[in-house]
């Protein structure tokens, strides 16, 4: 609702800004705002990259590579154990040993 | 270019179409910002952020108002935003100093408009500071209307308000600056 206040020393501030001016923007102001977006389109494809669907697939690669690692490890080694026992227990008796 | 077109181009992301936008508005939506947010560098960034929105939002512009006041419509509340994590800023750096002692508090700092003639410097800085502190809605109705001369039509389809309430929230503005500025002087 307009009332009709009495206020002299608010009118009076305001006389100060009589006439004031507008203020203008950078005259680099489109650039700038440019670059800020195309700074923001970058950042959200790094964002893009970083959803928990990226996330979740990089981990289970991550660690299918690990598990066939470990498993490539683990068979050589059952492989070279089979071998030197074979080979221990024919030099003791005077036996070749045959790789075929 | 008329404004169905500039919609038309805006929504079809439209690059000259966006340019001829923020180099019709630029200033406008600076000033306004800069009324409400008292600090060139901070109304520079948050006038950069209103046409980000612009461009980001258009698709959803139903054309219910014109452009210019939807555009002002999100001018106004990035302004208000940006006051309000400014506020929180200064809360902050009120109770936890040492955290983030380089900044400058604005409540210590006055701020002087580009465009006030030098005469009027002071009063205008002691206005401006009075304004910042009034409750939102009465600063961005006295701000819109007493400051930066827009219409109380502009004003009421800017802030989604009737007439009157803007009307009222102007006349509350003056009550208490004229309370503030008795204060000061």
């Amino acid at each position: 609702m307009k009332r009709n206040i009495h206020t002299p020393l608010t009118d009076e501030y305001l006389m100060s800004i009589e006439g004031m001016k507008e203020a203008e923007a950078s005259p680099f102001f489109y650039t700038k705002l440019k670059a800020r977006m195309e700074k923001k389109t970058e950042e959200k494809v790094w964002i893009f990259q970083l959803k928990p669907a990226y996330i979740i697939t990089m981990l289970i690669v991550f660690l299918s590579i690990n598990c066939v690692v470990v498993i490539n490890q683990v068979q050589s080694k059952k492989a070279e154990t089979t071998s030197s026992a074979l080979k221990s227990f024919a030099n003791s008796y005077n036996l070749t040993v045959s790789n075929y | 270019m008329s404004e169905e077109e500039l919609i038309q181009g805006l929504k079809a992301r439209d690059e000259a179409a966006f340019r001829w936008l923020v180099e019709h508005y630029k200033d406008k939506i600076f000033n306004t910002v800069l009324n409400i947010v008292q600090d060139g560098d901070e109304a520079d960034d948050c006038a950069q952020e209103v046409f980000i929105k612009v461009y980001e939002s258009i698709g959803g512009f139903k054309g219910e108002s014109a452009l210019g006041t939807w555009i002002y419509r999100i001018a106004v509340t990035k302004a208000l935003d940006n006051l309000r994590k400014k506020k929180t800023r200064n809360k902050l750096q009120t109770l936890l100093p040492w955290w983030m002692p380089e900044e400058k508090k604005s409540s210590e700092s006055s701020f002087n408009h580009p465009g006030v003639l030098l005469e009027n410097k002071e009063k205008a800085a002691t206005l401006f500071k009075a304004v910042s502190s009034l409750p939102e809605k009465q600063q961005t109705a006295f701000t819109l209307i007493r400051i930066q001369g827009m219409s109380y039509a502009e004003v009421c389809e800017i802030m989604g308000q009737s007439v009157k309430a803007v009307e009222s929230l102007v006349s509350r503005a003056k009550e208490n600056l004229e309370k503030k500025l008795k204060v000061k002087n």
